[in-house]
């Protein structure tokens, strides 16, 4: 192995060597087209957060009105309890003729 | 002059949306994020497309740049840039294998060097090393590329890679070792290609 690393090194070295670093000018228009895609992309990005916060709180909404909803009915629906009726028939019982 | 260019300055003229700043700072650091991109690019990547990405994500995670938390400017962006790639080589589905009967003649020479099947260093053209270099490279994982690449062809400190990469030192060379053994192994396998090949 201590062989082959030498023997890459020595390979990676005539590499270097011949790597074509010519200085490239930028491409016609690449500054303006970057910007563009930045700005856009940003937006896009700020438009994913609110769309992601505007469903959360769509849903969280959803969620409180569903049991609100629910309260209010169980509520409703919730059997009335009439005090019975034992005044009047303890009196009636009691009562003297 | 880009060179000339006072980095913090511009930096916070193109926060305040001054275009001809941003345009500037492009033409600063292209030949930078450049190279970068041509060592680290993926097959079937453009590196103008490449470079572009890089740039827009520059522009859109600028504001996290702060010059007080010590990093230079251009440690970041090198940063920002190789993480580009990385999450460009990691996109790439496929990794080319290579046989024996892809190689050039002189490219070949290299290979039985590297095999210790040939005892002189090849007399073959520069470029057949940087050939074989470039595609038995191809043929690891992003990150093991990516480790190697830093170290052995862009002469980069274990220090440097772990603050370029996120990985601590020792990682650093655990995975530079682990991915010589495979570069090796890849050789190789290319090699026994040999004899199989009609």
């Amino acid at each position: 192995m201590k062989d082959f690393d030498q023997r890459w090194q020595t390979l990676t070295r005539e590499a270097r060597g011949h790597s074509t670093e010519s200085p490239v000018d930028l491409p016609q228009g690449f500054g303006s087209r970057v910007l563009a895609l930045a700005r856009q992309s940003s937006g896009e990005a700020w438009e994913d957060v609110l769309s992601l916060f505007g469903l959360r709180a769509m849903v969280a909404v959803t969620c409180v009105l569903v049991l609100s909803g629910s309260l209010a009915f169980s509520e409703w629906f919730e059997p009335r309890i009439e005090p019975p009726a034992l005044e009047k028939s303890l009196t009636s019982h009691l009562s003297w003729p | 002059m880009p060179d000339a260019l006072d980095v913090q300055d511009c930096l916070q003229r193109v926060r305040s949306g001054d275009s001809v700043a941003a345009h500037a700072l492009i033409g600063h650091l292209h030949s930078l994020v450049r190279r970068l991109v041509r060592n680290h690019l993926p097959r079937r990547e453009s590196e103008e497309d490449l470079m572009q990405e890089c740039f827009v994500k520059l522009f859109q995670k600028l504001e996290s740049y702060r010059e007080r938390d010590g990093i230079p400017f251009e440690h970041w962006v090198s940063r920002l840039t190789v993480r580009t790639c990385l999450d460009a080589l990691r996109a790439e589905k496929a990794r080319p294998e290579w046989r024996w009967a892809d190689f050039s003649e002189g490219e070949t020479e290299w290979l039985d060097y590297l095999l210790n099947r040939q005892a002189e260093t090849p007399t073959a053209h520069g470029t057949d090393a940087k050939t074989i270099v470039t595609r038995l490279l191809a043929a690891l994982s992003p990150a093991d590329r990516l480790v190697i690449t830093l170290l052995d062809l862009e002469e980069r400190s274990t220090q440097e890679i772990a603050q370029i990469t996120g990985w601590t030192r020792p990682m650093v060379k655990m995975r530079a070792m682990r991915a010589r053994h495979k570069l090796r192994a890849l050789a190789r396998q290319s090699m026994k290609s040999e004899f199989k090949d009609p």
